[in-house]
């Protein structure tokens, strides 16, 4: 019992650390680990409940993901991330985006107008800041 | 029997009666906003997206006779007013860099996916047809043209 005990507590030291190694992989690849890319937390939250699920590296939708990932604009080149955050605006401006077929479902995942301000407020800081 | 013959006599009558609807022309002509007049742009640029791409995306269409029949001036006019609603090189000049950048991403993702000019188009304008080099051509523009627009933003 004992040695049972010890050997599932190393196993899960082991994987620890071999988790905290990958995690530190991850900020020593980014360019410049001090500024790991965050959109601000209002307009996050927005695009984390309605674009995420299709626009995120870890969404199984490849599709939309292949097209647009919000969590790797940031490793764009600047005229592409300029390109990208124009068709965000456009989409969101139009009503394309997210698709009509999913809001059906998913009322709740539309965006409001004040929400889409808010979007668009981080979408100019960011072209202003390119 | 007669009644079959009527049907027959209806379809050149409904023919001649739709060649009295017909859309307005887009012929406002070459404004000074046209990308035409940007002069840090390459000629060989310029040719090709006059062959290929401003009867639908700029203020002026070049037609042919049957562009003026109905039921084709219907369609090409539903083609234009699309086309230009997404960009209108007529009004390049008065844009907006960033939208200026945008659209340049667009245009060469839309001739490498071969999806501009229209098959529509093409299939009739055999000369608008983008071969691959050109394609490349346009490609390396798109992205000279939009790092040169930033860069002068920038200052
Ligand atoms: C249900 C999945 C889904 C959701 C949710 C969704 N999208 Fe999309 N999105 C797609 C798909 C699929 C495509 C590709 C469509 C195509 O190629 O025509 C796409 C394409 C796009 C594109 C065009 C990318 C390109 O390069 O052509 C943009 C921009 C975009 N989405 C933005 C958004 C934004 C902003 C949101 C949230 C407000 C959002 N999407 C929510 C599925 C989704
Ligand atoms: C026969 C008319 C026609 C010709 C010629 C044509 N286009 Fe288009 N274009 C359209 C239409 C219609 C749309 C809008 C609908 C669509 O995207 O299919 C469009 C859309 C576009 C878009 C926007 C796509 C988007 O989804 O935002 C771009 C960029 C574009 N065209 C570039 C070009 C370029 C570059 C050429 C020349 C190489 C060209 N077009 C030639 C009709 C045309």
């Amino acid at each position: 019992m004992h040695n049972i005990k010890l050997f599932c507590g190393s196993i899960a030291i082991l994987m620890l650390f071999s988790f905290s190694k990958v995690e530190n992989k991850k900020a020593d690849s980014h360019l410049k680990p001090s500024e790991v890319y965050e959109i601000p937390t209002d307009a996050k939250s927005i695009l984390k409940r309605s674009c995420f699920e299709c626009h995120h590296s870890d969404s199984k939708k490849i599709l939309a993901k292949g097209k647009l990932s919000f969590d790797k604009l940031d490793e764009l080149k600047d005229v592409k991330k300029i390109a990208s955050l124009k068709k965000i605006e456009k989409e969101i401006k139009e009503d394309k985006m997210p698709p009509k077929k999913y809001t059906k479902n998913f009322p709740e995942k539309q965006l409001s107008e004040d929400e889409k301000k808010i979007v668009f407020e981080w979408i100019n800081s960011e072209l202003t800041s390119e | 029997m007669n009644l079959k013959k009527y049907k027959l006599f209806a379809i050149p009558v409904i023919l001649i009666l739709i060649q009295f609807f017909q859309p307005a022309k887009n012929s406002m002509g070459i404004g000074e906003n046209h990308i035409i007049n940007e002069t840090s742009i390459a000629d060989t640029v310029k040719n090709m997206l006059s062959v290929s791409c401003f009867d639908c995306h700029s203020n002026q269409t070049n037609y042919h006779w049957y562009h003026k029949i109905s039921p084709v001036s219907w369609i090409i006019n539903g083609h234009i007013n699309e086309g230009k609603e997404e960009l209108n090189f007529s009004n390049w000049k008065s844009m907006d860099v960033y939208d200026k950048i945008a659209i340049l991403d667009e245009i060469c993702e839309e001739v490498k996916d071969k999806k501009m000019p229209l098959k529509a188009y093409s299939l009739i304008h055999n000369e608008a047809k983008l071969s691959e080099e050109q394609i490349k051509t346009l490609c390396d523009w798109t992205s000279q043209y939009s790092e040169l627009l930033l860069k002068e933003n920038k200052q």
